[in-house]
């Protein structure tokens, strides 16, 4: 596996992608922290070795095909389903928007 | 009677059936009792009581008339903040969801409710279950009702101590690993972990999806298996719910045949236990030998060292399902003027330690190489299952102490992170060995409390392969009648 080197602009860059603001002291333990993150798959790599022929376990309950009747079911009201949201509008869920007006 | 509180399920039952007891005078002795500690021990983050004494005021009335009493008429449980509940505020533990009321029943909910059941009020735990002490929790550190200086174990801290506390009858958990059992083990109480899939999902938030199980925390085993007979059984609002024909298990419950084998793994009488646990999981084998059980030491399956595989599965299954925090749908938060802000605003509220888990954890596994390296995690899961189908042929089921030490003081996690040190980092591997392995297979466990060490409780740990409640139960049952351990309760 190629040792990779972890900066703050990588911190910077996830921070950004998914979402979660961070602060500057905060990003410098970051980097060791995902120095860390990676290098469980060191180890894991280790064990992959042991694989042979198996199939994969996706669930413990080993269940497939999961299929129910085609019948509609009752669900939550309109009111019940909308009543954990900061805005609403005739039955929607309204979210800011999306791009940003510069003007 | 004065302490209705410290009553079991099966004899809150009795007395009320037999209308020795009102469900009113159960609730209140609650109530009251809730009131004299709750300030100490910090077991709850919502309190239900006013809407509890009214369902007790009901029930009541019903009694009165001679009108069919359900099986768990009149008796007040906790549930661990993750279940989300109708009209009653689900916080998972979270500032994320700090505003959130739920908006249906889980189905173990539905069905205990169904049953006669009280929510009582919402345990408190770590965030989104990441954790094993309470203190990653954004709103509380449970204290143990044993000693208030130390934790009660995580994630279902606050469920194990309202348990033990009399602050419920019995309360509700869920455990990804060891997230029912170690916190009971800490607690001094019985926590029952059931096959993946035997107990329904619907309605849990959800983290690591094919691992979570929700399972019952009691006062003694019967009525973990009492309760489980009511939670469990198909459901079609989960699609890894098993079609098998639930028992009433309490009613089947009984002393072990002579002769029952069970494996004794070498790994988990390392010295690096320490040393009170070990003395009394021995001092638990020797009576368990006095009833006919036959001891035999096994070795654990070839990969031990399982928390690579498991971070694997676990970090790829929480990816996605943390990404719906959008602030949108739930959780009330402020408005911004963009969609960018509004998250960025929204998503600061994770904790320390969930922010740590997405921006590296995550990124770990976000890789282009991921789907092999996920899909190598699942294989290996097979392997172990295989091995551990070989130790099932020559053996029933599997003991071994549930945490290699007692209740951590508290002050374990500060600022995002453990303060883990050489003392503590040697029981890592050996939870690892205890919980994660079996985990992965989904198989059934039970911790039930087996004597104490430097004052604090020390839990007893029965594992079998899947579906092997009842000889679980058998097992744990035979243990608990011939000690009065679970007898024993903390002076508050």
């Amino acid at each position: 596996m190629i040792k990779r080197k972890f900066l703050i602009s990588d911190i910077k860059h996830i921070s950004a992608i998914y979402k979660i603001p961070i602060s500057f002291p905060e990003k410098k333990n970051f980097v060791t922290y995902l120095k860390n993150s990676f290098s469980f798959l060191e180890s894991f790599n280790l064990l992959r070795k042991l694989i042979k022929q198996n199939k994969p376990t996706h669930h413990p309950s080993n269940i497939k095909n999961v299929f129910r009747t085609d019948k509609i079911e009752k669900s939550l009201s309109l009111k019940k389903a909308l009543s954990n949201t900061s805005k609403q509008y005739k039955g929607y869920f309204i979210s800011p928007s999306v791009f940003i007006n510069k003007n | 009677m004065k302490k209705l509180y410290d009553l079991t399920v099966l004899q809150a039952k009795e007395l009320l059936e037999e209308k020795k007891i009102s469900g009113i005078e159960l609730t209140e002795s609650i109530i009251k009792r809730i009131n004299n500690s709750e300030t100490k021990i910090n077991a709850f983050i919502t309190l239900s009581l006013e809407s509890a004494l009214k369902t007790a005021k009901n029930l009541d009335k019903k009694a009165k008339n001679n009108e069919s009493i359900k099986p768990l008429e009149g008796i007040s449980f906790a549930v661990k903040d993750s279940f989300v509940t109708d009209e009653i505020k689900t916080t998972v533990g979270s500032k994320i969801l700090e505003n959130y009321i739920g908006q249906y029943d889980t189905t173990v909910v539905k069905r205990l409710k169904k049953a006669g059941a009280i929510i009582i009020g919402k345990t408190n735990l770590d965030e989104f279950c990441l954790g094993f002490t309470t203190e990653t929790s954004a709103f509380k550190t449970t204290s143990n009702p044993w000693d208030l200086s130390r934790l009660p174990g995580g994630s279902s801290g606050g469920s194990a101590a309202a348990v033990i506390a009399g602050e419920c009858i019995f309360s509700i958990g869920s455990e990804h690993y060891d997230s029912i059992r170690q916190p009971a083990s800490w607690c001094g109480v019985v926590g029952l972990k059931p096959t993946y899939g035997l107990v329904s999902r619907y309605g849990i938030i959800a983290m690591a999806s094919s691992l979570e199980c929700p399972g019952p925390i009691t006062k003694s085993v019967k009525d973990a298996g009492f309760i489980l007979s009511l939670m469990a059984g198909f459901d079609n609002h989960d699609a890894n719910s098993l079609k098998v024909k639930i028992p009433l298990y309490h009613k089947k419950i009984k002393k072990i045949k002579k002769g029952m084998k069970i494996g004794l793994p070498k790994e988990y009488f390392s010295n690096d236990v320490e040393k009170g646990v070990l003395k009394q999981i021995r001092a638990a084998i020797k009576i368990l030998k006095t009833a006919g059980v036959k001891f035999i030491t096994i070795n654990l399956p070839s990969i031990k060292k399982t928390s690579s595989i498991f971070e694997v599965l676990y970090r790829a299954e929480v990816a996605s399902n943390l990404a719906r925090y959008d602030s949108i749908r739930y959780g009330k938060s402020s408005f911004e003027s963009n969609l960018d802000k509004n998250y960025l605003n929204y998503r600061e509220k994770f904790g320390p330690l969930i922010k740590r888990l997405i921006l590296t954890d995550l990124r770990a596994v976000s890789g282009g190489e991921f789907e092999n390296i996920y899909l190598d995690a699942l294989k290996l899961r097979t392997l172990i299952n295989n091995e551990f189908k070989k130790i099932f042929n020559t053996v029933d089921l599997i003991i071994g102490p549930m945490s290699p030490c007692i209740a951590f003081k508290k002050g374990f996690y500060k600022e995002g992170r453990y303060l883990g040190d050489n003392d503590t980092n040697k029981f890592r591997p050996i939870v690892d060995m205890i919980a994660q392995l079996p985990a992965l297979c989904g198989f059934p466990g039970i911790s039930v409390p087996c004597g104490f060490s430097k004052n604090m409780p020390v839990g007893l740990n029965i594992y079998g392969p899947k579906l092997s409640e009842q000889k679980i139960l058998n097992a744990a049952y035979t243990y608990e009648q011939l000690t009065n351990w679970h007898k024993k309760r903390p002076k508050l």
